[in-house]
């Protein structure tokens, strides 16, 4: 994710926006009947998710990585300066070292937290986008590690070169659809990742299906693993 | 040898009695020993929900096993395990609770690091903070509840874990 901001943020939205996902029906259906299936959610927890898989007979967990994210885009370097002497430049490199420890870490302890494992399923909506991309290739190299070989990811990311500048709660609405809910004046910066940059990031994570949604948003089905679900 | 005047006595002696018996019970039948038994069952739970629940005050921190037959709110800290397999919970905003528990109904208001066994349902209120697993058959989570943790809403994983836990 980049810091600078756009010039001209896209018009504000008023209150929730309602998104028709285009995926998820068929990721839902295709999850297995004969065994419970296990899912993983990375946002808040919302009543209208825990709705949503009440109707099936699974386990579901809810692990907001929020503040985790928060803590790992502290673990950032200053940027450097336009001239630095030889001992500036080794102590900086040494520094480097030390902060890429420190988020490996970080991720390493988020995802050993959780209490679940095995996932067939995990919900990741906006958060892949506030991860710089080596941040994100840790974080989903740790996030395949607890799931099932045949599991997927659906993830909602922004991709045309600009994203919200804070992460918007994301839930399930009928229909089905998902609901998003941002702040009424939201800010856009410069980031995003297209699919394109996502390949490579993570061995076995391959894009199953992609779709473009009307606001920017990529709604993604990523497939870990050769076998099917 | 039978004597009448006896028999005649007794008779109006039972009649009597049977009378009396009779105005005793509710619908003017005498009650037979197992409706007695289940009129008493019944009963009892209308006198827990009648009677207020029992608290635990802000100012008091448990250790231990606590497990009781009547409602209880805590608003103290509790650590431990909690068995109230019949009754309802109630964290309260002030209770900061570190433990396993099991209850009909569990409502947290407060904080709560443990796991949830609520036979009947688990709530989390607006102020509730929960991190732990939670096995029930219904889960209600206000807007503003903060939960990380696995929620198992399977009726056979529910009665499993639940009958596990108290044994």
């Amino acid at each position: 994710m980049r810091s600078a901001r756009l010039s001209q943020p896209p018009a504000a939205a008023e209150g929730p926006q309602a998104l028709r996902s285009v995926l998820l029906p068929a990721l839902l259906a295709d999850l297995p009947r004969q065994r419970r299936v296990s899912i993983l959610d990375l946002g808040p927890a919302r009543q209208a998710n825990i709705d949503c898989f009440s109707a099936f007979s699974l386990r579901y967990t809810c692990w907001d990585i929020g503040e985790g994210l928060a803590e790992l885009r502290r673990l950032v370097l200053p940027p450097a300066g336009t001239r630095l002497s030889r001992a500036a430049r080794a102590a900086r490199e040494a520094r480097r070292a030390e902060m890429e420890a420190a988020r490996r870490q970080l991720i390493d302890d988020m995802l050993d937290a959780i209490p679940t494992r095995d996932w067939d399923l995990v919900l990741a909506w906006e958060i892949f986008n506030y991860l710089d991309r080596p941040v994100l290739s840790l974080f989903l190299q740790g996030l395949v590690d607890g799931m099932r070989r045949g599991g997927r990811i659906h993830a909602l990311i922004w991709g045309q070169g600009r994203m919200p500048a804070r992460m918007a709660d994301v839930c399930f609405a009928p229909g089905p659809a998902l609901l998003r809910d941002a702040p009424t004046e939201e800010e856009f910066v410069e980031g995003g990742y297209s699919q394109y940059q996502l390949r490579g990031l993570c061995e076995g994570l391959v894009v199953h299906k992609g779709v473009l949604l009307r606001n920017g948003l990529q709604e993604l089905n990523l497939s870990y693993g050769g076998r099917p679900l | 040898m039978l004597d009448m005047n006896q028999i005649k006595k007794n008779v109006v002696r039972w009649s009597k009695q049977s009378d009396r018996e009779e105005a005793a019970a509710p619908g003017g039948q005498a009650p037979s020993p197992k409706q007695e038994t289940v009129a008493a069952a019944k009963s009892r739970p209308a006198a827990s929900a009648a009677r207020p629940p029992a608290n635990i005050g802000a100012s008091i921190l448990f250790k231990g096993e606590l497990s009781g037959d009547e409602d209880f709110v805590i608003q103290g800290r509790v650590e431990g395990k909690i068995n109230l397999s019949d009754n309802t919970l109630t964290v309260g905003e002030e209770g900061r609770i570190r433990a396993d528990i099991i209850a009909r109904v569990i409502t947290v208001e407060g904080e709560l690091v443990g796991d949830m066994y609520g036979t009947e349902k688990v709530i989390i209120r607006a102020t509730g903070r929960v991190k732990g697993n939670i096995t029930s058959p219904r889960v209600t989570l206000e807007d503003g509840a903060k939960f990380k943790g696995s929620i198992d809403m399977d009726p056979q994983a529910v009665d499993g874990a639940a009958a596990s836990e108290s044994a």
